[in-house]
């Protein structure tokens, strides 16, 4: 009875390294949001120029949608990742598109005068194409292909890997989309 | 008789809380605001604040909380109800946006594994007081504690003059 009590702890640590190394092999980046193959919420916003622009006009695109703040320091670190690909690829693939996230259009504008305006930036206003995304953080970026299915969430500032990845795979094939739910 | 006459006087001059009358258009919009108020406050307190740790939507200060404040109560005013509105911040967050994770699937191991803790400890406890008060009684009977080789027992059975 001793000699098989003593096997009862290892034994049963190992589901709970099995949960850890699980964990080891994920991408932290990729956040599993429900709107994965689902159709991107729609917007119709204002740009910080005072234009607008909808979801629906990039049809036929792979959009980066970028959520940032100009109080959001990771954003500064991603912004040169973004600059370099909205230059990368010609305009009918790619379409890189700021949101603000709960910012004021001085300080956005702000921002950008420092660190380069390359692409285009759209306000929120309410927050509610943040909370239509289900944003919780900045940064966070949306890869929608070119029918407008989300492809991917990663939240954090952006790699020029996880950009050059996801953009070439969604530019190659959309998304199927979700099973009936 | 004359108790109930003079309650009845009474009752009618109490004044209402609100004295605009019942059929004025300020009152019945107020009204409507306040209940509208009230069951958004209910939803909001459902739905854990996305930058929050472990607050509600309804304790947070936040601004994206008091966005998704806004939200509720506009949906409520287009008609939704409370099934709809959850599902709808669900199927923008995930399942971590409600406040209490249902019991389906993994999410039962939230109350499952306490419970099981609980219980498995209860009892492994139990286990262990009878061991070791066991270990006592039998003591005195037997192996005299653990260790004694054969000649020192019997020496020691000798002089405590037991069988």
């Amino acid at each position: 009875m001793r000699g098989r009590i003593r096997w009862i702890l290892p034994l049963a640590a190992i589901p709970f390294l099995g949960i850890l190394l699980f964990g080891l092999v994920r991408d932290p980046n990729f956040f599993p949001t429900p709107l994965i193959a689902h159709p991107a919420p729609a917007w119709h916003l204002e740009t910080l120029e005072g234009d607008s622009i909808s979801l629906d006009e990039l049809r036929g695109k792979v959009v980066l949608l970028n959520f940032w703040a100009s109080w959001c320091v990771p954003c500064r670190a991603e912004h040169s990742v973004l600059t370099r690909a909205a230059s990368e690829w010609p305009e009918e693939d790619l379409q890189v598109i700021g949101i603000v996230y709960d910012d004021s259009r001085r300080n956005a504008q702000r921002f950008l005068d420092q660190l380069g305006n390359a692409w285009r930036h759209v306000l929120d206003p309410g927050s509610r194409s943040a909370i239509d995304y289900g944003v919780h953080g900045v940064p966070e970026s949306f890869f929608i292909d070119r029918d407008g299915r989300v492809g991917m969430k990663y939240i954090g500032p952006l790699t020029w890997n996880a950009v050059t990845t996801n953009v070439d795979s969604l530019l190659a094939s959309p998304v199927t989309a979700a099973g009936e739910d | 008789m004359v108790l109930l006459a003079a309650a009845a006087p009474v009752a009618a001059q109490e004044p209402l809380l609100d004295s605009r009358p019942q059929d004025d258009p300020s009152f019945l919009t107020d009204t409507v605001a306040a209940v509208l108020d009230a069951r958004a406050a209910e939803i909001a307190d459902q739905l854990r604040c996305p930058v929050c740790s472990g607050q509600s939507v309804l304790e947070s200060n936040s601004s994206i909380a008091q966005e998704m404040q806004a939200v509720i109560r506009e949906r409520l005013g287009q008609g939704e109800n409370e099934e709809q509105i959850l599902s709808y911040f669900v199927g923008s967050y995930g399942d971590w946006i409600i406040l209490k994770p249902r019991p389906i699937g993994l999410n039962l191991l939230v109350y499952l594994l306490p419970a099981g803790a609980l219980i498995f400890g209860a009892g492994w406890l139990m286990v262990m007081f009878r061991r070791w008060s066991g270990a006592a009684r039998t003591a005195s009977d037997s192996n005299l504690g653990a260790g004694l080789n054969d000649d020192d027992e019997r020496w020691l059975r000798d002089a405590m003059g037991r069988e």
